[in-house]
């Protein structure tokens, strides 16, 4: 203990310059966006491998519950195969989609990282740039929305979690079809809060809160989440909607990458209404 | 003593306010960016402790952050600047150390000697800012060419800096 401060008293000067410096790098890193993102997209490589190992020996541990929601997908899928549906008067109805033309593109992939205790969390996937992972895109699994692709690197992404201070997402009610923003205001994981519902809307416990699908990033009428509760706010005239999310985002491990075909369309269009 | 803390002082916010609204404006071809507040620690008296200098290398950075937008940019490079001075001045100094009161300036110093120990501290300065604005291994060369220039270029400015600066005469 005596060496030790002795070498601290000897060299406090150099551990100041150091210290002042890592003082100068976090600026550096935090309050310039070139910097901070070059800085992610650098740290991801070596993060990421570190998180997947991790993960790779974790996953062995809870292979029956991965089993299940695999299975249930499955189904799911199956119930949407040619010969799950009805033929009459000889003519297949194709699912939904008013082009007839695949409009998104599903990519698997696998959290590697996930974290719920936070004020803004983030996700990491195991897939990156290589695998067509662009940032914008959106993050779903069968259980609902996960978040939205935010710094992507060459093998890794980070995906902002629904659960994070900055994600709004546009919903609707699927009863009504009124919509809304729906963001997360720091608290319970398992709940997000739905601004915006005017107050002549009719709103029930249990009514099934759907995606918009209006920014492009989701499809629409992916199922969000359940109405809570519903309180009035006092200085606006909408509810303050308390919504349970059906996504467990703590438990989810494979998720959906959604590409959205029509993406750069939707933009130019959108640009061009400014 | 008053009278060379003032003189520090009001050095140190005429040259903040030479490189915030003089020097930053001025991009020759791109690359020629001359960093003329290095001159602040560079002229800070030789008697002064290293734990000062090494503080106002970070503060001074810091302020000039501030102003550019540049977070933590100067503040790293500036630190160095501040942490390399004290070794660099004792590697140098003549074989009895300095007289008291010799001022860090080519006139008490010499050409010969100043030259060294401006290029000395101004190099890694130059090297670590521009290192770090580009701030990835594929722009290293670019932060080198860069960084030779413009410690060519700030040098001349900091010789031409101090025939324009009041003569002090010695008590």
């Amino acid at each position: 203990m005596r060496k030790l401060l002795e070498v601290l008293q000897r060299y406090y000067l150099f551990f100041l310059f150091l210290l002042l410096e890592l003082v100068g790098f976090l600026m550096l890193v935090n309050f310039n966006t070139y910097h901070q993102i070059s800085y992610l997209s650098w740290m991801n490589e070596y993060t990421g491998a570190i998180n997947e190992k991790y993960s790779n020996a974790t996953d062995y541990l809870n292979l029956e519950d991965k089993l299940i929601t695999l299975s249930d997908e499955n189904a799911r899928l199956h119930m949407q195969l040619e010969q799950s549906y009805l033929r009459s008067d000889n003519r297949f109805n194709p699912f939904i989609d008013t082009t007839y033309d695949q409009t998104y593109v599903y990519r698997t992939a696998k959290i590697i990282n996930n974290e719920i205790s936070k004020q803004d969390n983030f996700l990491m996937l195991d897939k990156g740039a290589l695998s067509g992972i662009k940032i914008g895109m959106g993050v779903i699994n069968s259980t609902g929305v996960i978040g939205v692709v935010t710094d992507v690197s060459k093998h890794y992404a980070v995906v902002m979690s629904v659960l994070n201070s900055r994600f709004q997402l546009g919903v609707r009610l699927q009863k009504t079809n009124y919509f809304g923003i729906l963001d997360w205001d720091g608290t319970d994981p398992n709940y997000a809060i739905l601004n915006n519902i005017q107050h002549f809307v009719e709103v029930s416990k249990g009514d099934t809160i759907q995606t918009l699908g209006a920014s492009g990033i989701f499809p629409e009428g992916i199922t969000v989440g359940t109405v809570d509760s519903v309180s009035a706010l006092e200085e606006s005239n909408s509810w303050r909607i308390k919504t349970r999310l059906t996504a467990k985002i703590q438990q989810a491990k494979y998720v959906y990458v959604l590409e959205n075909i029509f993406e750069e369309e939707v933009e130019i269009l959108e640009e061009a209404k400014e | 003593m008053t009278g060379v803390i003032l003189r520090n002082i009001s050095r140190w916010v005429l040259l903040l306010a030479i490189q915030v609204l003089i020097l930053n404006n001025i991009y020759l071809g791109g690359v020629f960016n001359p960093y003329i507040y290095v001159l602040i620690v560079l002229s800070l008296p030789i008697e002064t402790s290293a734990l000062v200098v090494l503080l106002v290398g970070f503060f001074t950075g810091f302020t000039l952050d501030l102003f550019t937008h540049t977070m933590g940019l100067h503040t790293m490079a500036f630190t160095l600047v501040g942490f390399l001075r004290p070794s660099i001045l004792s590697l140098i100094a003549p074989r009895d150390g300095y007289e008291f009161g010799t001022n860090a300036n080519v006139r008490d110093m010499g050409w010969s000697q100043y030259s060294i120990y401006a290029l000395l501290l101004l190099f890694p300065h130059h090297l670590m800012l521009f290192a770090l604005e580009g701030f990835s291994t594929g722009l290293f060369w670019l932060a080198v060419q860069k960084t030779i220039l413009n410690t060519i270029l700030t040098f001349a400015m900091i010789l031409l800096a101090q025939s324009f600066a009041p003569q002090k005469e010695k008590v």
